[in-house]
């Protein structure tokens, strides 16, 4: 078990190899890895004036004289913009920023890489996206926390999980970052939305354009085959679909954050010594 | 959501003095396999400044998490200080506790944490 930390993108990605691999080769993977996501980086950043990305919003470049894969994923954007009803939208801010997107797209490439190499066990969890293959060790699922967006030291979900994706898009990481495509405004009736699905890049974009309807976002996720959703609004109620009930950990969380568990400043005789 | 004001919680400085007067926190070159390790994490920067954990491990098992070093050059940085460090160990230990992997939709100051822990935890078991 070695996790390995790779600083790209303007975050750090966590590599979680549990194959047992000689350190050699968990280095080797590792470095394949943080190539893709400098390869990614260079090419998709909207902080890089010679990005591709950058270039093609400022019109310097046809979509046309693009690489192939950048060509690709604007596509695949467009797609996924129909399938929200319009709310993952690359272009909302007036800019060409396929960000959201992209994240989630390279961590499950990265993740294909890995199995390539035959590091077939591992977790790769890029600011609370992650994705995960094989088990964390024989016999096991692996464990996934959804850290609780409106309190600070709490945990307000734990699931079980095979083979798969969690992604989280919320207020808590960076504050009101999601515009409403159809109004303009910043996204603030949902503090968070999770998703849980077998690809990352799906999940990742859905949670985002999940976050972006505000209420009625319940009523599109509850309609998704093969994806299990939980959200938490600005006020602390939780919804989840109906397939996340089978996945939700055996544990009782209150027993494992006590701040959780106990109502608020009641009033309790207390033994002095 | 303001880091500095979502917990109720009251909590005191950071408590970087004094170890736990533990049996074993010593001999860094050994003839024999000391039941605890100990061993510090780099100092990682994120938005409010640098932070460093140092961790303890009794074979795999994750037994204290102590912050060697938290933002304080800024009042706000300060503030979150304060309740970041009793935080941070209680979250390190709690998931140790529940056996959990990963943590999806963590916070900027855990997520800097989690860097520094990871790292600290790889120096322990090589």
């Amino acid at each position: 078990v070695t996790t390995h930390v790779v600083h790209t993108m303007g975050m750090a990605i966590s590599v979680d190899l549990r194959d047992g691999a000689r350190a050699e080769l968990e280095h080797d993977a590792v470095d394949e890895v943080a190539q893709w996501f400098t390869w990614v980086d260079e090419t998709f950043s909207t902080y890089r004036p010679d990005s591709v990305v950058s270039r093609l919003d400022r019109d310097d470049l046809a979509l046309g004289q693009a690489p192939a894969l950048v060509q690709w994923v604007v596509e695949r954007c467009e797609a996924l913009r129909l399938e929200t009803d319009g709310y993952f939208d690359i272009r909302a801010t007036g800019h060409l920023d396929p960000s959201g997107f992209v994240k989630g797209w390279a961590v499950e490439r990265a993740s294909d890489l890995l199995v390539e190499i035959g590091m077939t066990n591992h977790a790769i969890n890029a600011g609370g996206d992650i994705r995960m293959r094989g088990a964390p060790e024989p016999g096991r699922l692996w464990r996934v926390a959804v850290a609780h967006p409106l309190v600070r030291d709490a945990v307000c979900l734990v699931v079980d999980l095979p083979e798969g994706a969690v992604a989280t898009s919320g207020t808590a990481e960076r504050g009101a970052h999601v515009l409403n495509p159809h109004t303009g405004g910043a996204a603030i009736e949902l503090a968070s939305v999770t998703i849980v699905g077998p690809d990352l890049t799906v999940a990742d974009v859905y949670a985002t354009a999940a976050l972006a309807m505000g209420s009625r976002a319940p009523a599109w996720l509850a309609d998704l085959d093969g994806l299990a959703s939980y959200v938490v609004d600005a006020g602390g109620n939780e919804w989840s679909s109906p397939g996340l009930s089978g996945l939700r950990a055996d544990l009782h969380i209150a027993d494992y954050q006590p701040a959780l568990g106990t109502s608020p400043a009641r009033p309790k005789t207390s033994v002095v010594g | 959501v303001n880091l500095a004001t979502s917990s109720g919680a009251t909590t005191g400085p950071p408590t970087t003095s004094a170890p736990a007067p533990s049996a074993s926190n010593s001999a860094p070159t050994t003839s024999t396999t000391p039941p605890e390790k100990t061993a510090t994490g780099p100092v990682e920067q994120n938005r409010y400044g640098p932070v460093q954990v140092r961790v303890t491990v009794r074979g795999s098992t994750l037994v204290d998490v102590q912050a060697v070093q938290l933002p304080s050059e800024r009042q706000r940085s300060a503030d979150i200080s304060d309740q970041a460090a009793p935080m941070l160990r209680h979250e390190a230990l709690t998931a140790q506790s529940a056996n959990i992997d990963l943590i999806s939709g963590a916070t900027y100051t855990s997520e800097s944490y989690a860097q520094s822990l990871q790292a600290a935890l790889d120096a322990v078991r090589q």
